[in-house]
């Protein structure tokens, strides 16, 4: 169980290192190691853990806004003149497709064109981090191209021209109806459903039904049912409870995402929000945990990777400052949506009238970052890059 | 990216097609290659990728490629990236990199182009970047279109799982030419190789689920998965797969059933008992019975206590006797589960597992809470509950 030898030696001398964290971010958003390159479909989701990560280090400034902003745009996929694309439309990870730039619409005609629901969602987050109202967002056309990636069952695909469908899409889809105060975009019915029926026989939540119970999956399962503000509806006290102990049974110093893995940097992160979002975070072991994560911490370039002496990405990044805050209790925020608390009002504006628990507890400025994707593999950024934004949040204390 | 006269897309290794079509492409080529990043009169792309061979920017003395605990595999692209590169000039044949690679696949995408030389440069493209999710469709769309042989690219999949096997493509397509081909006989041949690997891997179990169900493979997975078991019992993916086929086959309704299930976990705990998914897996498939109800449990559980010890044990214990309580359901003679609980908690928070002492403070208030008298007799929890963060 918990690691209690004391194998990490004297972590009371380890701080937090803000500029090197925040230079690893402003790198992360101009040149990336070719190393990473399969993320080249994904750029949109390492702008948005980039630009969280320095919104909790209150570091936006270094970053260009405008020319942020106006790239994000160009990836939107708009409607052509005859709509025949609706069910296509959202936002693109990156360029690659080799669609002409332009931020306006009408859309352009491209056989092989279309939105991937993770970006959509990273995108719209990204915006409002960088300020922005959303106006020139077509939210008719992204919410027809959310409900073409629904399947029966209430799970999502990530493209309309099919792909894995699991967990991970039903979050982006819950985040996508919540930015938008829209939630016409999905069948919450149907996707509540296929959330139920993958709670696993040992009360953690799995990908889908009958697969194994994931920290990763969990997160993204409780963090939807609260952006639709019906986790005490769907699930009754002792259900909830019984996800608690899973939950808390994670930690071993950091957290791991399944019983007898080794620890993951990242899973403080998707761990350490679910159990803030059912109320007990505070009943886990803040000085294990930060010492874990500040012992991945990269004291050369930035960054915090899996485990300690690896390469730090800005998952790691990003869910370990994500993460830190809430160790130190100095702030508190939406742990479901990782969005900065200066963001709330205008989250709030857009709250639908069953607001998520998570906005109603906590309101005490603290910022919390998005956690994107969990398990990164795949068309979403790997664990590398999450990471380090979760750690951070942990440290921060 | 920059837009840079293109080299003649013939070469040795394979034929592209005539002139006409050739610069047609190069020309496309080109014209997407401008437009795929901004200008600089328009806002910088964000987030670019080194060129190949580019060194680390992270290297540094003692840091090389292999620090840490996995090994840091050398870059696909850059091997493939050098092979392109390699080939001499003087011979007549052009280097190709990365980014013609891909502006080529740009220029064929854009026309939509059903050919062997688009389906060949997804395979080239595939292999410098297997997550671009993008080439996989239109290589499907291809493999339709031209009607090629589903049992070569099952060769070809199958190699590429072996070199990538966290990938989620690489999985979602295997899927695609099974469900095509509407044959798994490979599958779960294949699926074990790969676990034989890394025993853990979601995607393969992922997939090993979804071919089970979906053509009814049930027959053999139970030993299967007792043959894992008996490698690693500590192995939470297999321990699930258990519950997957029991659960889908005879179910966990029949009482003989669900004993002999519950004998072979307690069996697997004696052997090792501080195993987390041994003591989940007991507890998951008795908890909605009442975990109080099966008989002769807790005396079984009580009596490994004497021998087999563990953090997991002792919880169990707690929500037996919560489950002893909730179906005493406030009559008569609570008070003795309830302090045994209480006791387990205060054992579990100060001695067997101090990192949740918080937590298991939590759960004591809440168990007397719920079930208290009030009496002064029956231990309560001392601890206050925390206002500061936990630390030990």
């Amino acid at each position: 169980m918990a690691d209690e030898d004391g194998s990490f030696v004297d972590f009371e001398q380890i701080d937090f290192l803000r500029d090197r964290h925040v230079k690893f971010f402003q790198r992360c958003l101009q040149v990336l190691p070719e190393r990473y390159s399969s993320l080249e479909t994904s750029r949109l989701t390492i702008v948005f853990f980039a630009l969280s990560g320095l919104d909790v280090l209150d570091a936006l400034d270094v970053v260009n806004k405008p020319s942020l902003t106006e790239w994000i745009y160009s990836l939107q996929v708009l409607p052509t003149d005859d709509q025949s694309n609706l069910g296509r439309c959202g936002f693109r990870g990156s360029s690659h497709i080799g669609v002409p730039y332009s931020t306006k619409g009408p859309g352009c005609p491209h056989p092989f064109d279309s939105a991937h629901v993770a970006m959509t969602y990273t995108g719209l987050a990204s915006l409002i981090i960088l300020g922005d109202d959303l106006s020139r967002v077509n939210k008719q056309a992204c919410l027809a191209g959310l409900k073409a990636l629904q399947l029966e069952d209430g799970s999502f695909y990530a493209v309309p021209e099919g792909s894995e469908n699991d967990m991970r899409f039903v979050y982006c889809a819950a985040c996508i109806c919540y930015m938008l105060n829209d939630w016409t975009g999905m069948d919450v019915k149907k996707a509540i459903d296929y959330i139920r029926r993958s709670m696993s026989y040992d009360n953690g939540i799995g990908q889908g039904a009958g697969l194994e119970s994931h920290g990763g999956s969990t997160f993204c399962a409780i963090a939807a049912l609260c952006l639709m503000g019906k986790l005490e509806e769907v699930f009754p006290k002792r259900e909830l409870d019984r996800i608690r102990r899973w939950c808390i049974m994670r930690q071993q110093n950091g957290f791991h995402g399944r019983p007898n893995k080794p620890v993951d940097t990242c899973y403080s992160f998707w761990v350490g929000a679910t159990l803030e979002l059912l109320d007990v975070f505070r009943y886990t072991n803040f000085e294990k945990n930060r010492n874990y994560i500040l012992s991945t911490q990269d004291r050369l370039v930035g960054g915090f990777a899996k485990w300690p002496d690896s390469h730090p990405g800005t998952n790691q990044e990003h869910r370990a400052r994500a993460h830190l805050p809430h160790l130190q209790g100095a702030v508190h925020a939406p742990p479901h949506f990782a969005m900065p608390a200066q963001r709330l009002p205008q989250m709030r504006e857009r709250a639908s009238d069953a607001e998520p628990r998570g906005l109603v507890q906590y309101r005490r400025g603290f910022r919390v970052l998005e956690p994107g994707e969990p398990s990164v593999k795949g068309s979403v950024p790997q664990h590398g890059k999450a990471r380090s934004a979760c750690s951070i949040r942990c440290v921060l204390r | 990216m920059t837009c840079f006269p293109l080299p003649e897309m013939t070469s040795k290794r394979r034929d592209w097609g005539d002139c006409s079509a050739t610069t047609d492409l190069r020309f496309i080529a080109a014209a997407t290659g401008e437009t795929c990043e901004a200008s600089s009169a328009r806002s910088a792309p964000a987030v670019r990728f080194s060129p190949p061979r580019c060194p680390d920017w992270r290297r540094s003395p003692g840091r090389g490629w292999t620090r840490g605990r996995r090994k840091e595999r050398r870059s696909r692209r850059w091997t493939a990236s050098r092979r392109w590169a390699s080939r001499s000039p003087s011979r007549g044949v052009t280097c190709f990199t990365v980014t013609d690679v891909f502006d080529y696949f740009r220029a064929l995408l854009k026309k939509d182009e059903k050919s062997e030389r688009a389906l060949a440069l997804t395979t080239e493209a595939i292999e410098l970047n297997a997550a671009n999710y993008t080439v996989w469709h239109y290589r499907r769309v291809l493999l339709q279109a031209l009607q090629k042989d589903l049992r070569e690219e099952m060769r070809y999949i199958t190699a590429i799982i072996e070199d990538q096997p966290k990938n989620y493509q690489v999985w979602h397509h295997r899927r695609m030419v099974v469900e095509w081909l509407n044959d798994p006989s490979e599958e779960l041949d294949f699926i074990a190789e790969i676990l034989s690997q890394d025993n853990k891997n979601y995607h393969a179990w992922q997939h090993r689920q979804w071919v089970i169900q979906e053509y009814k493979l049930w027959d053999g997975e139970l030993d299967y998965v007792e043959e894992l078991l008996e490698e690693d019992v500590r192995n939470n993916s297999a321990w699930n797969q258990r519950h997957f086929v029991v659960s889908h086959t005879s179910g966990y309704s029949d009482p003989s059933v669900l004993e002999q299930e519950v004998q072979y976990t307690l069996k697997q705990i004696k052997k090792a008992p501080h195993n987390e998914s041994a003591w989940n897996y007991l507890k998951g498939i008795l908890q909605d019975r009442g975990l109080s109800s099966h008989p002769g449990l807790l005396e079984q559980v009580l009596e490994l206590k004497e021998t087999h010890c563990s953090p997991y044990l002792i919880a169990f214990l707690v929500d037996l006797y919560e489950d002893m309580l909730e179906s005493m359901d406030g009559g008569q003679g609570q008070e003795e589960p309830l302090s045994k609980a209480l006791v387990l908690c205060e054992l579990l928070a100060r001695e067997t597992d101090t990192i949740r002492k918080e937590y298991w403070r939590y759960v004591a208030r809440s168990l007397q809470t719920r079930f208290g008298s009030g009496d002064p007799s029956v231990p309560t929890v001392e601890t206050e509950p925390q206002t500061t963060p936990a630390s030990d």
